[in-house]
């Protein structure tokens, strides 16, 4: 119900969608190569690429194809889509040494066995750097340990969830995932857990 | 007592002459009976008054600590603002904790010993560097080593009184001052540690120094007295009550030793009124009129309360400033007087300004709607019972930054809006909230805007249909269903009737009237187009869409009408916030909280929130969503967005407008903030407003103010970046630049890829 407002581009745009439609599926080519794509945020594991012309896959991801850096995005592209036009994206920052800081109290509250005290340090952490892979990990491994499946299962798929994940992180967390499963007695979900991590690319 | 005296008097009747010696000693005897059932009454009372000496302690309601650690993004005047609201007072060198100077990029601090739920951070010294927004170093001024990571004490924003509406901070017998000792005896019961409880000598000297005075400079009541008619009495001035008083006195001084009657009266004399709520005990009124602990103040502020003792109201420094100001520094000229102060340490005092500070940050009035949403959170943990009397310490997720850009941001912006379109002012109303949608915590609300804003908290309990904001929801569900649908999936956008249950046609129409013809989903979503979402959302089923609304934190999946697909469901923004708190999320639902940690306040008893999610939906499709309401406040529905923020980062948003334009709502978020903003007029009539019109700008100005960080667009692993063109039939190829996708390509066009 709102009011589209149509700019001139995209008033050009849509002159030919209808047709280019007709001619659908769309051209999705990969994108590889663009200028500007050494700049991007590319999880480690995702380095391969692969053309264009992928026949569809179902199941665990294999090599990935490659992610344009939000940078990339040529002035010419007609069609303004969000992440392109965006400046280069924060790099994978170096972990503040806040967050190390209490990554080492949550060891000493682990050690202890103090499994509530380590979570509150965790979450602490997380108020920091919510998207830091490896502290929903270490939040999700102390889940387990309080026996809590269903969070330890919700916190290791956040973990893999986030492209700042890395792939030992993301491993570790398929693992985590099997394990809260296993726990809660679903084996089928599990098993396909650990197939997810046994096909993380390291 | 009557029916004694009648009986006497008929007695005297019988009786006749020549016995009245005789009935005279009955009388006494019987009077002085009565005295000592009066007096034992009395004892007893006492006891046991004194034996439950406890009071009911108000819950303390915190905002947020904030973390210093290098790196941090503050600015020198962030850490500042927060510090002042914390009650700390700027120096030119620092004394006392509670002290902190600044020189342009630098601040120190003396960080006050504070009782956190995990432990108690201890008084440090600290000195901050800052480089423009950014904390670049942090070190421990005693001991020169770098900090890691130190928290600042929060500000308190609010209390929970008792039904006595007493509102008290309790001093502990070792946390009374000296110098506020020596003020309480110098001034009120210079005989203090010599009398029984009266001190006749006492009364004599006050009537004398006051006479020569020709106004009450002293009073005759002990400090006994006083607790006395503050623990048991009403202020009526009567010679029994005095009698009373002074017997009582005299009772309580059997009872308690001179150190526990002053602890006593240090928390219990009455110091002030704020609305409906008395101020009693000197812990309390040095929070409410210097915005510190009572170990904190100077001499010159603990003289000042002292000069309150005599008449609260009369001496009130807010609004009779000169008065409190003579009456603070005759309480100094008694303590030189009776040898507590040199000349110069009273000079010095007298000196000083009031050093007052305003409305105090906890008042009631501050924050009504973030406390009431605090207090429904409460009632799931506490007892009305325990919430005002056993002193709980409440820390909250509450950024006043945040509250504060908000409440501005709406007030600006409907005045804007109010004068622009000749709208008659005041009438406009709005609610807000805004939430870090990565934990979940409310981190500021607004219910409304004005005067009896605190009345009727619009964010959590009005609920309004939601219109366009309901669209993501359609869209998500289609990219849930595996790759059957993508970004690029052509819909039809023409015209349709739909028939419905109770025989009607239903035709959608779309909000500029027109039909598009087939267009793509992106499109369809970013330019809020009507009929292609409801032919899509018919495809998929409403029921579905419905349920994917409840998976996403709504309590209950509304009916699923056709009508719900555009949005007829009535939620209240707080509800909005919830289901778009998941959607931002990437799919991890988790409840919206206020409460981080409840301390009992002898550190017992914790009770503390544990981040607790659960997936709703893929983070695949929720990204290609995100990528679509970036895209609509770029170039679709919401374009004026980056205008209006001043900055051209992408920040995904959705508009919603309602009938008539009853309804403007705006939903967006960052890198960790969702704002979700609801305008509208409370008769519900139509204000003429678009969500893009009334919403929008209320969320970009307070979002502006907050200073907030795009949305990173880092897409989950199964997200790839297309490049995508399309080809019209004779056409060129034609690029779409990139589009995120999942899964693999369902498709090439070989003609368009090798351009």
């Amino acid at each position: 119900m709102d009011n589209p407002v149509i700019s001139g581009v995209q008033k050009a745009r849509r002159a030919f969608i209808p047709a280019g439609l007709l001619l659908l599926p769309v051209l999705l080519a990969s994108c590889a190569g663009l200028p500007g794509s050494s700049k991007q945020q590319v999880p480690a594991e995702d380095r391969s690429e692969s053309g264009a012309g992928v026949p569809p896959s179902i199941g665990p991801p294999g090599p990935e194809e490659t992610f344009p850096p939000p940078s990339a995005s040529p002035a010419a592209a007609p069609l303004p889509a969000a992440a392109p036009e965006q400046p280069d994206v924060a790099p994978v920052a170096a972990r503040p040494p806040a967050v190390s800081a209490l990554l080492q109290r949550a060891d000493v509250a682990e050690k202890a066995g103090k499994n509530a005290e380590a979570a509150a340090e965790l979450e602490r952490a997380l108020r920091i750097s919510p998207r830091d892979g490896e502290l929903w990990l270490r939040l999700g491994r102390v889940r387990l340990r309080q026996r809590q499946w269903q969070q330890a299962e919700s916190t290791g798929l956040k973990c893999v969830s986030l492209a700042e994940s890395d792939a030992p992180t993301r491993q570790a967390a398929w693992e985590l995932i099997g394990s809260a499963r296993a726990a809660r007695g679903d084996a089928a979900g599990a098993a396909a857990a650990r197939r997810r991590a046994a096909a993380v690319i390291p | 007592m009557r029916a004694r005296r009648s009986a006497l008097s008929r007695r005297g009747r019988w009786l006749r002459a020549g016995r009245a010696a005789g009935a005279g000693t009955l009388v006494a005897v019987l009077l002085g009976c009565v005295l000592a059932a009066y007096l034992t009454w009395l004892e007893m009372q006492v006891r046991q008054r004194l034996a439950d000496l406890q009071w009911e302690l108000p819950a303390r309601v915190y905002a947020r600590p904030i973390d210093l650690y290098a790196g941090a993004a503050l600015s020198a005047a962030d850490l500042e603002r927060h510090l002042r609201r914390a009650g700390y007072q700027r120096q030119e060198s620092i004394g006392i904790p509670g002290d902190y100077a600044r020189s342009g990029d630098r601040i120190s601090a003396y960080l006050r010993e504070f009782a956190y739920w995990d432990g108690v951070e201890p008084p440090r010294l600290l000195e901050v560097r800052f480089a423009g927004r950014r904390i670049i170093s942090l070190r421990d001024t005693r001991s020169g080593e770098p900090a890691a990571l130190q928290r600042v004490d929060p500000p308190l924003v609010g209390r929970i009184v008792p039904r006595s509406n007493e509102n008290r901070v309790f001093v502990p017998a070792s946390g009374i001052p000296p110098a506020l000792r020596d003020a309480i005896v110098a001034v009120e019961d210079r005989q203090f540690f010599r009398h029984r409880g009266v001190d006749l000598r006492g009364i004599l000297r006050a009537l004398w120094v006051n006479l020569r005075a020709g106004e009450v400079e002293q009073g005759g009541s002990t400090l006994t007295q006083q607790l006395v008619k503050n623990l048991f009495l009403s202020p009526d001035r009567t010679l029994a009550r005095k009698l009373n008083e002074a017997a009582m006195a005299v009772l309580v001084e059997w009872h308690l030793d001179k150190e526990q009657i002053l602890w006593a009266y240090v928390n219990e004399v009455y110091l002030g009124q704020q609305g409906a709520t008395a101020v009693h005990g000197f812990g309390t009124a040095a929070e409410y009129y210097f915005g510190r602990p009572l170990g904190e103040l100077r001499l010159h502020q603990l003289a000042l309360l002292v000069a309150l003792v005599r008449g609260a109201s009369h001496y009130d420094p807010h609004r009779h400033p000169e008065r409190a100001r003579e009456r603070r520094d005759l309480v100094l000229r008694l303590m030189q007087d009776g040898g507590f102060l040199s000349a110069a340490e009273g000079d010095a005092a007298s000196r000083r300004g009031l050093d007052i500070v305003g409305k105090p940050t906890w008042s009631r009035e501050r924050h009504p709607a973030f406390m009431d949403l605090v207090r429904r959170d409460l009632r799931e943990l506490y007892s009305v019972q325990q919430l005002a009397s056993t002193g709980l310490r409440i820390f909250t997720s509450l950024d006043l930054d945040a509250q504060e850009a908000v409440d501005a941001g709406i007030e600006q912006v409907l005045k804007r809006i109010e004068a622009r379109r000749k709208i008659k002012p005041g009438s406009l109303q709005a609610a807000a909230l805004v939430i870090d949608y990565t934990t979940g915590e409310v981190v500021a609300m607004a219910g409304g805007r004005g005067a009896g804003a605190g009345d009727f908290n619009r964010a959590l309990t009005a609920r309004r249909p939601i219109g366009s904001l309901v669209k993501p929801f359609v869209y998500l569900e289609a990219l849930g269903q595996g790759n059957r649908f993508n970004l690029l999936t052509p819909l039809d956008d023409s015209p349709f009737e739909l028939k419905l249950d109770d025989g009607s046609l239903w035709k959608p129409e779309n909000y500029d009237q027109r039909q598009h013809g087939t267009v793509t989903m992106l499109e369809a979503l970013s330019r809020s187009y009507n009929v292609a979402t409801v032919r899509l959302g018919m495809e998929l089923g409403p029921v579905r869409i419905m349920k994917l609304l409840q998976r996403s934190g709504l309590r209950y999946a509304p009916k699923p009408l056709p009508s719900t697909l555009l949005g007829a469901i009535e939620l209240s923004p707080l509800e909005v916030g919830q289901v778009y708190q998941t959607l931002a999320n990437g799919g991890f639902s988790i409840p919206l909280s206020t409460i981080r940690e409840a301390v009992a306040v002898n550190g017992t008893g914790l009770t503390r929130h544990e981040l607790s999610m659960s997936q709703s939906f893929e983070p695949g499709p929720a990204f290609l969503i995100a990528h679509a309401l970036a895209e609509a406040t770029t170039g679709g529905t919401g374009k004026a967005l980056p205008g209006l923020l001043g900055q051209s980062g992408h920040f995904p948003g959705k508009t919603g407008t309602t009938n008539d334009l009853r309804d403007s709502w705006f939903a967006g978020y960052g890198d960790r903030y969702l704002g979700v903003v609801w305008a509208g007029l409370d008769s519900n009539n139509s204000m003429g407003l678009t969500g893009a019109a009334g919403a929008m700008p209320v969320w970009a100005e307070t979002m502006r103010r907050l200073g907030v960080e795009p949305w990173p667009g880092v897409p989950p692993p199964d997200v790839r970046w297309m490049r995508a063109s399309a080809v019209p039939i004779g056409g060129a190829c034609a690029d779409l630049g990139y589009i995120p996708y999942i899964g693999a390509p369902v498709g090439v066009l070989s003609g368009c890829n090798g351009g």
